[in-house]
């Protein structure tokens, strides 16, 4: 079997990540780590989002129990806000729309 | 002995001469996280933000990575200038650069021997590993001072 003449080629659109359905939402994600205390993430939840003490250890179990959790949602811009927040935290996190 | 503790307006620190040389070391640590190829601390100090979207996750570090850099370069710059041996205060905003750069220090460390996710057994390797037992003693400071930061945020 020979490779096609016309093999796939991923095209790089540059508009690719503006063309997805603006109505959704975007999703900040916190995945569970295995080096992060419980008790930092905690206060990284109260201190970044300013949530109460049982919201943010209800997130940090989301995370630890089901290895990663929605921690806020938003307009795409605030949430690569909040990753970058997290990021300096050492949390690890990511943004993805849906 | 406690060496964090939240006095009512600032954060008291507590040291002896080899807690403070040990700390002292983080900073030069830190900054040469991705000096050296395939550095496993810089990939995890500088995770993706787009896991599935390579464009996306381009252009977030093109437009954040310098950001990063310089907040935790003025972490490293405020812990270096507050840590040193014996009993004094620092301010709360110089107690998060602290846990920041004491947190950092953990996970480039642990990253760089390898242990990066789903190993929850990792801390049966502090007994015969230096840098592992450097961040079980990091994580039992972490854990002290965020107690104290707790306290401070009421």
């Amino acid at each position: 079997m020979t490779a096609p003449a016309e093999a796939p080629i991923r095209v790089d659109d540059p508009e690719s990540t503006e063309s997805r359905d603006p109505g959704l939402p975007w999703n900040v994600v916190v995945w569970n780590d295995p080096v992060n205390l419980m008790d930092y993430v905690v206060w990284v939840f109260r201190r970044l989002f300013g949530h109460s003490e049982q919201e943010a250890t209800r997130l940090m179990l989301a995370v630890h129990h089901e290895g990663r959790a929605v921690v806020a949602s938003g307009p795409r811009e605030r949430c690569e806000l909040d990753v970058y927040r997290l990021h300096h935290h050492g949390l690890w996190a990511t943004l993805e729309q849906g | 002995m406690t060496p964090f503790a939240w006095n009512g307006h600032s954060i008291t620190v507590r040291l002896d001469e080899h807690e403070a040389s040990l700390l002292a070391r983080l900073p030069l640590l830190l900054a040469g996280v991705g000096l050296e190829a395939d550095d496993a601390a810089a990939g995890r100090l500088y995770p993706a933000a787009y896991e599935e979207d390579e464009e996306a996750d381009g252009e977030y570090r093109r437009l954040m990575t310098g950001e990063l850099d310089r907040a935790r370069s003025e972490d490293r710059d405020v812990f270096a200038e507050t840590v040193r041996r014996g009993r004094y205060a620092i301010a709360v905003s110089d107690a998060e650069a602290w846990l920041r750069v004491i947190g950092d220090a953990r996970l480039a460390l642990a990253a760089r021997r390898g242990i990066l996710e789903g190993s929850d057994e990792w801390e049966q390797l502090i007994r015969i590993d230096p840098d592992l037992a450097l961040v079980a003693w990091l994580g039992h400071l972490q854990a002290v001072l965020v107690d104290a930061l707790a306290d401070a945020m009421g």
